[in-house]
């Protein structure tokens, strides 16, 4: 009970922690903009609890896949935000409007993403306080699966603000690539176990390489939404959301380096 | 002018079977209606004392189930198969429903994540 409630609170801390990092990191420069992301943390704390709590009622939405809906408009809302951040934060295009929307978006960007994973940490605890036998493990893993899961998101904005400026943004960049992907194509699955979306084939199979079930396979599904066996449907939506995004966040960053080189030359 | 004379009978005798293909579409869309209104086959899993009743299903090859799992415990548990690719939290004293497959034959473990050493199955899918 130890190691897997270490393992769960890990696995859903980390994918809030690596988007907070990369949104401190990106907006360094903007000064207010760590109060509104403290602020969508503590909106996400109690979205979860809300979410958590309602969950009964919502499961029975749209017949009994009220979950799964809700969920999934989550996770697609986080992957058109990311795309959002990313076109807004392209160093061509940060304007004074740019700092306005910034302020909105950061916040709901992080309350999403900790309403949905935290509504699972809650409703684990919840489960397991009334069991008597596991509180004190179920506790003690618990904590220090936060514990290492804070730890990975803040060398990760160490890493990201110690890069140099050019590959700063195009690393962040793809790692906002990857946690919108990743938000797509988990979307994807709910749906798919909802039956909205049908039943696409199997794209590859990698469990005789990499497991789920490891550690390294759940701690990379956490990070870039890692699939033993995903289905077309799943793979296509990973990479046209991710694609979208580089191409919001890079392309006119070509462009802009183009034109100051332009300037120089003349 | 034969050819065009033959073109506008064919026309004309294009006018009169329009009404064939326009039955075979009709019953084309009902039979495509049909098919989709088919319910995929029901299966009732029930968990008690953080345990699946029954733990182990069959369910056939290449077929869509809908999976009724009730959670009876006051608790909450997450239904989670990486095989079936499937995870859903249910909470406690409560009805939620999943939908499986179509799936080749084989054998797919699950279990319930909150407590995954007691709360543990499999679907097996035959042909």
């Amino acid at each position: 009970m130890f190691l897997n409630s270490i393992t769960l609170v890990l696995q859903e801390i980390l994918e809030a922690a690596l988007l907070i990092s990369v949104l401190l990191a990106l907006t360094q420069s903007f000064p207010k903009m760590k109060r509104w992301i403290i602020l969508g943390i503590f909106l996400g704390v109690v979205g979860a609890y809300l979410f958590g709590a309602y969950i009964g009622s919502i499961s029975e939405w749209f017949d009994y896949v009220g979950q799964e809906i809700v969920s999934a408009s989550m996770q697609l809302s986080i992957s058109v935000l990311v795309a959002l951040i990313a076109f807004l934060l392209n160093p061509a295009r940060a304007r004074v409007y740019s700092t306005v929307m910034l302020s909105t978006i950061c916040p709901v960007l992080v309350m999403l993403s900790i309403t949905r994973e935290g509504a699972e940490i809650f409703l684990y605890l919840q489960g397991n306080m009334t069991n008597s036998v596991y509180t004190r493990s179920v506790l003690a893993g618990s904590a220090i699966g936060t514990g290492i899961g804070i730890s990975i998101g803040v060398v990760l904005f160490y890493l990201l603000t110690g890069l140099s400026s050019k590959s700063y943004w195009v690393v962040s960049t793809v790692v906002l690539a990857l946690i919108g992907g990743n938000m797509a194509a988990q979307a994807i699955l709910l749906l798919t176990q909802a039956d909205w979306i049908t039943y696409s084939a199997q794209l590859w199979d990698s469990s005789a390489v990499l497991t789920e079930q490891s550690l390294t396979g759940r701690l990379l599904y956490s990070l870039v939404g890692y699939e033993a066996t995903p289905s077309i449907v799943q793979g296509v939506g990973y990479l046209s959301v991710a694609l979208l995004i580089l191409i919001c966040g890079l392309t006119t960053k070509i462009k802009y380096i183009e034109k100051r080189r332009q300037r120089h030359a003349q | 002018m034969p050819l065009l004379l033959t073109l506008v009978k064919q026309k004309r005798l294009m006018q009169v079977n329009r009404r064939v293909p326009q039955t075979y579409w009709m019953l084309l869309l009902l039979t495509v209606c049909e098919f989709s209104l088919a319910r995929p086959p029901l299966i009732e899993i029930e968990i008690k004392d953080h345990l699946f009743y029954p733990a182990v299903v069959e369910i056939p090859a290449n077929t869509k189930v809908k999976l009724l799992v009730k959670n009876l415990d006051p608790t909450a548990e997450e239904f989670e198969s990486y095989e079936l690719n499937r995870e859903k939290v249910i909470v406690g004293n409560s009805i939620s429903v999943i939908f499986i497959g179509p799936l080749p034959p084989g054998e797919y473990p699950f279990f319930g994540e909150f407590f995954p050493k007691t709360a543990q199955g499999k679907v097996i899918v035959k042909e």
